[in-house]
């Protein structure tokens, strides 16, 4: 795709983005609040079709914007929740808030300003296309053929994908699962497990008496 | 003892048994209490006890990991039969006491969070850390909020969910600027070093580290993540509450231990930026130190006094990691042993007494030194150890704190001067609130009606392991 068109498209769906995430914060009224966020998904999803994760933005259209979004309005719409009342405001812990969430944000920003294709000038999207074969194979981390010695080997940004010829980031991503984090899946599953019983156990229904 | 070895690249299934174990017996309880409607219910607390007893003898060894799995197993076995013990609560907090309903949840979930922390322990990257983790507390946000006609602890229950929610969510942040500026999720110093140099990389790297520190003082209980803390103690079941204050923190400790340990092989390459992390941690030490011990003084609730005593435990053992040694392994886990013991015993006490005389307040103390003479020892040395008083193994623990802050940054560092000040402050003041409860058992008359508290055998049983435990650890130092 031509790179003018790719930087154009990356700005429309993140300022897309943003709008809408503003919306779910500015929003009165949960459903639009919740339907907002659908919104995010989509253009965060879109962003990452743009980069080339294929799965990641289906995954994160299918489940994120349709399972559980549904579930989230399932949930507003059973609570016939009305409109939020402004909260009372206290002072303080307001402007306590605003120096935390401004001090990380500023901290947040300042960080990704210095990141290497952030100092180009220019949209992030487009440089990891334009120097994707010059980077250094840093994703590789340790299964880099030799190790490496000085500093300077090692950081830099990274490979968008190292993918070989005919094969598809699904199956990149299926290997990565389950070979190198195998063991962490089969732990996350006890995590779900305890998720399960835990939600079994405190929304049980109650004997009166 | 060995250090934590980053380098290897592969978990193995055997590193993992505990864990299987756990969840193994946990999925038994469930099915028993599911398909044997006949079978005892009392025995689950005390078949999970046992089992967790033989796993703690079982990865009993020299090394790091497991000496952390052997603590995390036993006090889970110790907050198992302190549920045992707590089972009429139990059962009347789901089905106002008729039948036995909800015995076998309330033993699953302390073994599915100690199969988590016994994960954490192995974890060697930050995906393993992230799920271990969560493990251990979606499990705690159930157990907290398990007593659903109680309305402090779905208070405890909810205040936890949405503050462990948005800590997770920094940890994940952090996990994910970590990936982003050294290309692994491992802590592999190398990496870290790559992109401490790289001046693109280096803001990237230091803001990763303090998502994740964030995140991590959340579950350990550091200022100024501690605020749920007393709320949740309170709250929550008083089994729980142990649980939190023993399990829960050490398998936070164990986390800061893997996310600081690339820069403790750092501390002497990249200066400045160590000294920067030196000064950070001993900062949140000095407000975790302060808030928890001159917040514990006007308590008057034993599990609120007991929380922030945990928050200002936590404190001491946060002046181990200032040192930023490759040493503290040892000293942590000895503090955290002497710690657990100690509030244990505290809150297996104070289950007898809520159950008996209704109160958890310092006064429901009143009048054991007459009426139970024996068990009023027995809670004294355990008090005493949290507060310090020689011969006991938390004297010991505290001392090796104090020498590790003076004796490891040996160029007189300026934070030695304003910390260890600190430091003396809240030790002292922690002889003021832990005394408060010797006070009430020595001094207080008993009120009129008071029957004298009758302690089951398994929780004298339980007092008297600890006492001994406590007083051989602090007469003959075989751990400091």
């Amino acid at each position: 795709m031509n790179p003018a068109i790719q930087a154009i498209l990356f700005y429309i769906f993140a300022l897309g983005a943003l709008v809408s995430a503003l919306g779910v914060v500015v929003l009165r009224n949960p459903v639009s609040s919740a339907l907002s966020l659908a919104c995010c998904l989509a253009f965060v999803a879109a962003i990452f079709f743009g980069v080339g994760a294929t799965f990641l933005g289906i995954a994160q259209l299918i489940i994120y914007a349709g399972a559980i979004l549904v579930l989230i309005l399932f949930i507003v719409m059973m609570l016939n929740l009305k409109d939020e009342k402004p909260a009372a405001g206290n002072w303080f812990y307001c402007i306590v808030g605003v120096v935390v969430a401004g001090m990380m944000a500023g901290t947040i920003s300042s960080a990704a300003l210095r990141l290497p294709g952030a100092t180009k000038g220019r949209c992030p999207v487009h440089v990891l296309a334009e120097h994707a074969s010059e980077l250094s194979p840093v994703s590789q981390g340790a299964q880099a053929t030799h190790p490496p010695t000085t500093p300077s080997e090692y950081g830099g940004m990274l490979p968008p994908m190292s993918m070989k010829e005919g094969e598809s980031d699904i199956s990149l991503l299926g290997k990565t699962l389950f070979t190198r984090y195998n063991m962490s899946i089969v732990i996350l599953s006890f995590a779900l497990l305890a998720g399960a019983l835990g939600a079994v156990a405190v929304g049980r229904k109650l004997c009166r008496d | 003892m060995s250090t934590i070895n980053l380098i290897s690249t592969s978990y193995t299934w055997e590193q993992f048994t505990p864990t299987f174990v756990l969840v193994g017996l946990a999925l038994l309880i469930l099915i028993a209490d599911a398909f044997l409607p006949r079978f005892n219910k009392k025995v689950f607390p005390i078949l999970g006890a046992l089992i967790s007893t033989g796993l703690a003898c079982f990865t009993a060894g020299s090394s790091a990991s497991s000496l952390f799995s052997t603590l995390a197993c036993a006090a889970t076995a110790v907050c198992l039969l302190m549920a045992y013990d707590y089972r009429k609560l139990v059962y009347a907090s789901v089905a106002g006491g008729e039948h036995e309903d909800g015995a076998a949840e309330f033993t699953a979930l302390p073994l599915l969070a100690c199969a988590g922390v016994c994960a954490l322990i192995r974890s060697r990257d930050l995906i393993m850390l992230f799920v271990a983790l969560e493990t251990v507390t979606l499990a705690s946000y159930a157990m907290a909020g398990y007593f659903r006609r109680n309305q402090g602890s779905v208070e405890a229950g909810v205040k936890y969910l949405i503050l462990g929610a948005v800590s997770t969510g920094l940890l994940v942040m952090g996990a994910a600027w970590f990936f982003g500026t050294t290309g692994s999720f491992r802590g592999d110093p190398r990496f870290v070093l790559a992109a401490l140099c790289n001046p693109h990389l280096s803001a990237g790297i230091l803001v990763s580290m303090g998502l994740l520190l964030a995140g991590i003082f959340f579950k350990a209980g550091a200022v100024p993540m501690h605020t749920w803390i007393p709320d949740v103690y309170q709250g929550a079941p008083t089994p729980v509450s142990a649980f939190l204050a023993v399990v829960s923190k050490l398998a936070g400790f164990v986390a800061l231990l893997i996310i600081l340990l690339p820069f403790v092989y750092l501390r002497t390459t990249v200066n400045d930026m160590m000294q920067g992390l030196i000064v950070l941690l001993a900062v949140v030490a000095a407000a975790t130190l302060l808030v928890g011990n001159l917040g514990a003084i006007p308590q008057q609730n034993t599990k609120r006094l007991l929380g922030y005593s945990s928050i200002g435990q936590a404190g001491f053992i946060l002046v181990f990691f200032v040192t930023l040694q490759p040493t503290i392994i040892s000293p942590v886990f000895n503090y955290l042993l002497a710690y657990g013991i100690a509030t244990l015993m505290a809150f297996f006490a104070l289950a007898t007494l809520r159950m008996q005389r209704g109160s958890e307040d310092i006064s429901a103390f009143r009048g054991l030194g007459k009426s139970n003479p024996r068990t009023a020892f027995m809670i004294t040395v355990s008090f005493a150890s949290l507060a310090g008083v020689p011969l006991t193994a938390g004297f010991l623990a505290k001392l090796s704190s104090f020498q590790a802050l003076v004796s490891t940054l040996i160029r007189p560092h300026h934070v030695v001067h304003w910390l260890l000040p600190i430091m003396i402050i809240c030790a002292a003041s922690g002889f003021y609130y832990y005394f408060k409860v010797l006070r009430a058992m020595y001094w207080d008359q008993p009120q009129q009606n008071d029957a004298p508290v009758t302690f089951s055998p398994l929780c004298t049983a339980v007092l008297t392991a600890g006492t001994l435990l406590l007083i051989v650890l602090g007469v003959i130092p075989l751990l400091f």
